[in-house]
């Protein structure tokens, strides 16, 4: 019966398997515009009046930064400096609009700015013109102390983002990713920017320290340790360090996901003489704690839908690690993935149209990234041929997915567009894995 | 009130012809005997029924007498000249019997023989109990000599039969010579699986080793388990001789 059952799931599978492979366009991930923005971003000059020459470096900083933003958005395309006429613009009154309505350059934006240091502060003005109607439509002034010169220019393009992309995304160029750094005693949560720049350490306990996952308002990051010996979940405060064991123990605690309001947390608990792990529902505090799932074999790894109505998780029922979907008390039950093959640690993208997940299909011999529609099961392949790829996690715009790969040798984070292109390293500390996208950053 | 009166009647009658009778007895007396010489020896026959029996059973003693007036049976006791009495001797007997009379006592006797109750399959063979403790040796060498590691196939924690035979040899040096230690299971994995799935599945061969064990008859009090999934691996390099020796459980000892 069983054997007469797998024979059209395979056949699906290599049907829908192969498709993926041929036929990219079956499913298209919040799609780049069909006519894509052209920007034109002429390097921001040093003010004039300006008396500290430390101003140099900091604009070089804002100068890359604020293109490499822009670039990775995948909202525009950038024209290429060379281009550019020659005439540097430091103020509005330099930029004269006939250089840059030439039909050829296409340009549809331009975006000038300038920069000084006051007060050891420093300064950065930057507007936005609409080259057709010749008006600006973004004028701000940013001013920090020289050590966030980066999260100026971030702050920059977050604001461009939003605006020209038809409020499509608030940009992603201020959010953060934690992962898991390997140390020579275990493991420690390591904090950095969303294209790898301003590492930091979250935990340095000498211990195991795995599964870090932030909660939607960016104030906390969840995460299993075996600083007590027996592996619990902790929560850690970004805002003061305060740490807190969160209550049930015993047995094992592991893989937490925030609900999408903040208030709960799902995980994968064997608690005390249970002979394997199940999915647990509780509030932040430990109260309220609830067994969704009760059935033999191992269920790990749970993520919310964005509606916070759904689990997905992965569970060894079946025989082998799959992704299934079941509701907040573990009803409606469904396998989304194809019985074949190892499919683990999903992440539900923020439109909840999608779940990417790492798997290794019966006959490869490497994990790699797909995304399931939800609604229709179809699969698509994101990467390929370039090592194992596993732990996605997608970025608050879903349109980008940060995940490790061993592809250079060494396990490391990579960010990349949901349409498999625009691929970047962002780690090359031998030895990073498991990373978890912020939400978009809070603007204050 | 008529029956009554019928009755009374008819009691009257009986009781006068016993009276009539009785005179006539006594008038015409024979000759009594004249000396003990002539008084007739007594006899007595005596049987067991059965007269063989199985350990813990039971038989009946069987006597018959004449010109007795009682019987003794030794370690048993004292009867009438007819009877008969149950015993239940722990090993085979020979009963005397010792009739009693006017002319004489006589004894006779029975053996009883007693089998073996047999053994059954219900019955229990018990091996002699003999303490035996470790002398020159201490519980962590015990421990390092004695106690084995098990291994696993790749994503599975099920036992085979191989390891099931290590893990019954563990059992027996916990329960027999290591009473009074605890011990922790680790779980391990290799690498090749995806590193959350391998917590649960370390965690999974753990418990699989201590259910075994405590199906064997160690304590689970004693038992701790814990999954260390892929990040502690036995052997670093990448490869397959590597990955089996990672798919273990582990066992650690824990002082009393």
């Amino acid at each position: 019966m069983k054997r007469f059952r797998l024979l059209p799931l395979l056949a699906l599978g290599c049907m829908i398997f192969s498709q993926a492979q041929t036929d990219d366009a079956s499913i298209v991930i919040k799609p780049r515009p069909a006519k894509t923005t052209v920007l034109a971003l002429p390097e921001f000059q040093t003010k004039s009046g300006n008396l500290d020459p430390a101003v140099d470096e900091y604009l070089k900083i804002v100068n890359e930064t604020l293109w490499s933003d822009l670039e990775y958005s995948a909202f525009f395309k950038l024209l290429s400096r060379s281009f550019y006429p020659a005439q540097q613009i430091d103020e509005p009154e330099d930029l004269v609009f006939k250089d840059w309505q030439d039909q050829n350059l296409g340009v549809d934006f331009i975006i000038i700015g300038n920069a000084r240091i006051e007060s050891n502060y420093l300064v950065v003005q930057c507007r936005v013109f609409d080259l057709k109607t010749q008006e600006q439509v973004l004028g701000k002034q940013f001013r920090t102390i020289p050590r966030y010169t980066r999260a100026i220019a971030h702050r920059i393009a977050d604001h461009i983002v939003s605006l020209l992309s038809a409020n499509a995304s608030q940009g992603i160029a201020s959010t953060q990713i934690v992962f898991e750094r390997k140390t020579r005693t275990g493991k420690e949560i390591y904090l950095a920017d969303y294209d790898g720049a301003n590492l930091q350490p979250i935990t340095s306990n000498g211990s195991i320290n795995v599964t870090p996952a932030w909660n939607p308002s960016n104030e906390w990051i969840a995460f299993t340790s075996y600083y007590e010996s027996t592996p619990r979940l902790y929560l850690v405060s970004l805002s003061n360090g305060q740490l807190q064991a969160f209550p049930p123990s015993g047995g094992l605690l592991t893989t937490p996901a925030y609900s999408p309001d903040g208030k709960q947390l799902a995980f994968s608990a064997r608690l005390n003489d249970a002979s394997d792990t199940d999915i647990y529902i509780a509030d932040t505090d430990g109260g309220n704690l609830r067994n969704i799932t009760q059935h033999p074999g191992i269920d790990i790894s749970p993520c919310w839908s964005p509606t916070g109505r759904q689990l997905a998780f992965v569970s060894s029922r079946g025989g082998v690690p799959q992704i299934h979907i079941c509701d907040t008390f573990g009803a409606d039950l469904t396998c989304i993935t194809l019985e074949s093959g190892y499919a683990s640690s999903p992440d539900w993208s923020p439109d909840g149209r999608y779940i990417v997940f790492s798997w290794k299909p019966s006959r490869m011999a490497y994990f790699d990234l797909f995304i399931a529609e939800v609604a229709t099961k179809r699969i698509l392949q994101l990467t390929q041929g370039h090592g194992d790829n596993e732990n996605p996690s997608w970025a608050p715009d879903g349109r980008h997915i940060v995940f490790q790969s061993n592809r250079s040798g060494s396990s490391e984070i990579y960010t990349i567009f949901a349409d498999g292109s625009e691929l970047r390293q962002i780690t090359n500390l031998q030895g990073c894995s498991n990373p978890d996208w912020s939400s978009y950053a809070q603007k204050n | 009130m008529k029956l009554n009166n019928r009755l009374f009647v008819i009691g009257a009658a009986v009781i006068l012809l016993c009276l009539v009778g009785g005179c006539k007895k006594r008038t015409p007396v024979a000759a009594p005997p004249s000396s003990q010489q002539q008084l007739a020896a007594p006899t007595i026959t005596l049987s067991a029924q059965p007269s063989i029996i199985a350990e813990g059973a039971s038989t009946t003693l069987n006597w018959t007498t004449t010109n007795a007036t009682g019987v003794t049976i030794e370690t048993v006791g004292q009867f009438p000249p007819q009877g008969s009495t149950v015993v239940s001797p722990r090993a085979s007997t020979t009963y005397v019997a010792v009739a009693k009379g006017a002319g004489g006592t006589v004894s006779a006797q029975a053996r009883v023989t007693v089998t073996p109750a047999p053994v059954t399959t219900t019955t229990t063979t018990v091996t002699p109990r003999v303490d035996e403790t470790d002398q020159g040796f201490n519980v962590e060498q015990i421990f390092k000599n004695e106690i084995q590691d098990i291994f696993f196939d790749f994503d599975r924690a099920e036992l085979t039969a191989e390891y099931r035979d290590i893990l019954r040899q563990n059992a027996e040096v916990l329960i027999r010579r290591l009473p009074q230690i605890s011990i922790m299971i680790e779980g391990h994995c290799d690498e090749r699986g995806t590193e959350e799935y391998n917590i649960g599945l370390g965690d999974k061969r753990a418990n699989a080793a201590r259910d075994y064990l405590v199906s064997l008859g160690v304590s689970a009090t004693r038992i701790k388990t814990i999954s260390y999934g892929e990040e502690r691996p036995f052997d670093p390099a990448h490869n397959e001789e590597a990955w089996a020796k990672n798919r273990r459980a582990h066992f650690i000892l824990i002082k009393p």
